[in-house]
């Protein structure tokens, strides 16, 4: 490397294994040791370049599911691609993260409501089990627009307190009742398309709970991840005072208040 | 930077990076300048260009709205704290906006960040560029580097270029995005053959002194070492990089380092993270 050529969080990855999960495989990704992986947090992502000589104009971007460190067998990095994108074992790539500011866990185990739609979805399993690790209650509220987006819903079930699927426009409907039912609850959590999390954020801030909110949709069709092209911009300027946010690069996860009403 | 100073061999592209924040995490960006616009006059948006779609090769988008002078000057400013050199783009709907935006920045508290100013001439005919080189040659500092970006596709390249050079720029941006109608744009990697002619019509223009050669950038479809030695084989000086660095941020600095001597003479190691240094990847 010369003396200053690329640094920051730029490695290769071997997939060591993949399973189906519904819509979506399960890979995990033998990845070299560094110590963002330990402090990694669901929420984050990576970013796979993009090959523009072979025509690919822009990367992938992958939700990080789980992240392993151990000093004996290695970090081990868990990502949920659509089903059948090739991503055969033994295969290498270029990864570049973990990127952005994730999810973090209260300090006290105060019942939690996390909420997701679709393939957002992907790093609440993740969430529910730290959440739980750290002794929080946990309500679970999904939603998906194909009934095997829903990411790992068995796994939650072990994890939550209670799971509930319902409709994509009922999310915040939802999200009310339970927070009436768990009055104790003292934390948000959501995840999903811009009008979505908007929708969250409002019912959690009606109800005078903090709430925190990934601002990112990785199922648009235009993202570099990397805080370059400004697709990801979010007009915040009514809610925060004339800005716009750049979830990639100043979240993704971020106060709910600042998208309430982000108009995109 | 003056005009007939040694040109740097990698340029970013202001119009795909419109936030030089992201990048800053790779690596230092002490070996280019940091794009700061298109500046624009009035009340311009946010900077980023909206993308309507991807296809094989590249991305169709529309023009970037640009920077107006106040968010502009905090780019500058941004910049000025930490010691980064500035490539500063304006573009104008009157042949006198562009070196008034130009003058205020290279004149305010910030201006000493600014290394060149790249004037944004796509379209325009040969007297429009003169008159607006002119213009922006007055108000800014006498010896500072001056680009034009030109389109290689607009009917008279060669012109241009000559008209732009009299007015006094130090060197010509050849922009490979293909029109797609007013305010619209196809950039990416298949826009390099289309960048790759430009470039070849002003070399041969300058054998035949058509033209009082300056250096050419070549802008559009560099997106690795080879892609950016192909067009510096034609006859450019440099390279901008755009929306390759969407695909990967990192081609940055695998290309600064691909066409740096020192790095070629084997003094310096290229970078281990990049493709064209990592044989085992396999996607
Ligand atoms: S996705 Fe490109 S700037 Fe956020």
């Amino acid at each position: 490397m010369t003396g200053d050529g690329p640094a920051g969080p730029v490695r290769t990855g071997v997939v060591t294994l993949a399973r189906p999960a519904g819509a979506f495989d399960v890979l995990s990704l033998a990845v070299p040791a560094g110590p963002d992986w330990a402090t990694a947090r669901p929420g984050q992502f990576l970013v796979v370049p993009g090959n523009p000589g072979r025509g690919d104009a822009l990367p992938g971007l992958h939700w990080l599911a789980d992240v392993s460190v151990d000093p004996v067998h290695g970090t081990a990095v868990e990502v949920a691609v659509r089903a059948g994108g090739g991503w055969d074992v033994g295969h290498r790539l270029r990864l570049i993260g973990p990127l952005g500011r994730g999810f973090g866990v209260p300090t006290d185990p105060v019942p939690a409501l996390v909420v997701g739609h679709g393939g957002s979805t992907v790093p609440l399993r993740w969430l529910v089990a730290r959440l739980r690790a750290r002794g929080c209650p946990v309500h679970v509220v999904l939603s998906a627009d194909d009934p095997d987006e829903h990411f790992e819903v068995a796994s939650l079930r072990r994890l939550a307190a209670s799971v509930r699927l319902t409709a994509e426009p009922d999310l915040g409907r939802v999200a009310t009742q339970v927070l009436e039912q768990e009055p104790r609850t003292g934390v948000v959590y959501a995840a999903g398309p811009r009008a979505t999390v908007a929708q969250v954020a409002r019912a959690a801030v009606a109800a005078g709970r903090p709430v925190r909110v990934s601002a990112l949709d990785l199922a648009e069709p235009v993202l570099c991840g990397t805080g370059l092209c400004g697709q990801c911009d979010l007009d915040v300027s009514n809610s925060a005072g004339g800005r716009s946010l750049r979830p990639c690069l100043e979240g993704p996860v971020v106060p709910g208040e600042q998208v309430l009403d982000a108009p995109r | 930077m003056r005009r007939g100073d040694r040109l740097p061999g990698v340029w970013i592209a202001p119009g795909a990076v419109d936030d030089p924040r992201g990048l800053l995490r790779f690596g230092p960006l002490g070996r280019v300048a940091v794009p700061v616009g298109p500046v624009v006059g009035g009340r311009g948006g946010r900077g980023a260009a909206a993308v309507h779609g991807t296809g094989p090769g590249g991305v169709e988008h529309d023009e970037a709205p640009g920077l107006d002078l106040v968010e502009a000057v905090d780019r500058l400013r941004w910049c000025a704290t930490r010691d980064l050199r500035a490539l500063v783009a304006v573009r104008g709907t009157t042949p006198g906006e562009p070196a008034t935006l130009a003058g205020r920045l290279c004149r305010g508290l910030e201006g000493d960040s600014v290394a060149a100013v790249e004037v944004d001439l796509r379209g325009a005919d040969d007297q429009h560029c003169l008159r607006v080189l002119a213009r922006v040659r007055e108000e800014t500092p006498r010896d500072l580097l001056l680009l034009a970006r030109l389109s290689a596709l607009q009917p008279d390249l060669v012109g241009c270029a000559r008209a732009a050079v009299a007015g006094g720029a130090g060197a010509v941006v050849v922009c490979g995005a293909v029109p797609l109608g007013p305010g619209r744009w196809w950039s990416g990697p298949s826009t390099a053959a289309v960048c790759r002619s430009g470039v070849r019509a002003l070399a041969q223009a300058a054998v035949e002194q058509r033209w009082p050669a300056v250096p050419v950038v070549a802008a559009g479809g560099v997106h690795d070492v080879p892609s950016a030695r192909a067009v510096l084989r034609e006859g450019a000086q440099a390279v901008q990089l755009g929306s390759a660095l969407w695909a990967d941020p990192t081609v940055l600095w695998a290309v600064l380092d691909g066409l740096d001597p020192a790095a070629v003479a084997g003094t310096r190691t290229p970078g281990p993270t990049h493709p064209d240094t990592h044989p085992e990847e396999s996607r």
